[in-house]
């Protein structure tokens, strides 16, 4: 019976030991769709140069991404809204710049993701539209939004 | 050492009692293929003692039923009924902890083996991590286990126990998201949003080990330790539950009883 005992205490702190340990969060902190470029008619991705990223009606007309190099990228959409727009510019020669403007129309959905990531709103997506002179085309793959790291968005570009 | 002793001891008593015996009675005596001494069992009484060493070759069989008796003790059917209350959770809770379960259980003994189990308790959760952006409310919900155990020490008293079992467990369960800051630094947005009334359920199970030790008379303590896997839970558009009654957090793997339980006996051993 002495050992039985002993297992007794043994459990007494083991519990202690795990009860204090906790969790982090290995997803996004906020649900923001992650737009992949790829190259027309193939799931191929490609890589777009000198590309300005901005979005529509944004405090100070910041820029998300400024002349860069860019396979992919977060594109936050308003939490206040049910639209957001993005212009896409492209420095293709010295003089000369091209652009597209994608809107992306959805619902916000308050969302509790877990304890290490929080709450956040996730975007339900009903549709996106391509506009402008670069880009080819547009696609959902991933309908709801949440604050994982998968493919949302493609977009596609011609050579 | 003690049992070489007995052994020389019993030889004396044995060669001594056949001298006495000699004239009295005429058997046959048991004559071992080997050089081997064979001994009664431990615990056989002393009268088949006696009987065994006068050479009786039925003796032989009724020591070893005899002393089977003692040391493999045969316990009913019904043996007993635990009555407990699995109480650390609301302690740890109080010592910081952000949830907690509590429960009744009743675990009827059969044979000192096989024990079917019943828990029925009340869980609850209330958290507000910091440098997060949420409170995270469970109302208090039931929840209820059933399965069984299987006392490994069944040679034993029923006052000590070292088992493992298996547990099915279901709840129900309502949970908000209050207090929500959103901010979004790239269009400068900030709003504040509940998420109420949420409601969820869960269906596990469980593979545990156990010990229970007497404390004092019919009462005991008694510890688990719980490995546990969800099989089905509901998920909703407005989140994933955080805490699950019964279970806990639901990312946790392991869980952990410990109870105070009152043991009443169901025949007399």
């Amino acid at each position: 019976m002495n050992r039985l005992i002993y297992i007794f205490i043994a459990l007494t702190a083991a519990l202690l030991a795990v009860a204090c340990s906790d969790g982090s969060c290995y997803d996004n902190s906020s649900a923001l769709p992650l737009v992949r470029f790829y190259a027309k008619g193939t799931t191929t991705q490609v890589e777009v140069s000198n590309v300005t990223i901005r979005g529509i009606g944004v405090p100070g007309d910041s820029l998300l991404v400024d002349n860069d190099a860019v396979s992919e990228v977060y594109l936050p959409l308003r939490a206040n809204a049910d639209v957001t727009q993005w212009r896409f510019s492209y420095t293709v020669d010295a003089d000369i710049e091209l652009a597209d403007t994608l809107t992306i129309t959805y619902d916000a959905v308050p969302y509790f993701s877990s304890v290490e990531c929080g709450a956040m709103y996730n975007f339900h997506l009903k549709s996106v539209e391509l506009t402008g002179d670069y880009a080819d085309s547009v696609a959902i793959v991933k309908p709801v939004i949440d604050n994982g790291t998968d493919v949302a968005i493609r977009m596609f570009f011609s050579n | 050492m003690l049992k070489k002793l007995l052994t020389i001891l019993l030889l004396l008593i044995a060669v001594q009692a056949a001298m006495a015996q000699d004239s009295l009675r005429h058997v046959t005596p048991v004559r071992p293929a080997t050089n081997v001494t064979l001994t009664p069992p431990r615990g056989t009484s002393e009268e088949v003692i006696k009987r065994y060493l006068t050479g009786d070759s039925t003796a032989q069989q009724e020591a070893r039923r005899d002393s089977l008796k003692r040391v493999y003790k045969h316990y009913p059917l019904l043996t007993d009924v635990a009555v407990g209350l699995n109480f650390i959770e609301p302690l740890l809770m109080a010592m910081g902890q952000d949830y907690a379960s509590v429960d009744v259980h009743a675990t009827l003994n059969m044979w000192n083996r096989l024990q079917p189990v019943l828990e029925l308790g009340l869980g609850w959760a209330k958290t507000t991590p910091d440098d997060m952006n949420f409170t995270y409310r469970a109302k208090p919900a039931l929840y209820g286990k059933i399965g069984f155990n299987y006392n490994f020490m069944y040679k034993s008293e029923p006052r000590y126990q070292a088992f493992l079992g298996v547990r099915l467990g279901y709840s129900s369960f309502t949970y908000d998201v209050t207090d929500v800051s959103y901010r979004n630094s790239y269009w400068a947005e900030a709003s504040t949003f509940d998420i109420k009334g949420i409601s969820s359920n869960a269906i596990w199970g469980e593979a545990l080990a156990g010990i229970k030790v007497c404390i004092f008379k019919q009462w005991s303590l008694g510890w688990t330790i719980r490995y546990h896997g969800l099989f089905n839970y509901k998920k909703t558009d407005s989140g994933r539950p955080w805490f699950i009654p019964g279970y806990g957090p639901r990312r946790r793997p392991l869980g952990f009883t410990f109870s105070l339980s009152y043991t009443i006996p169901l025949s007399s051993l």
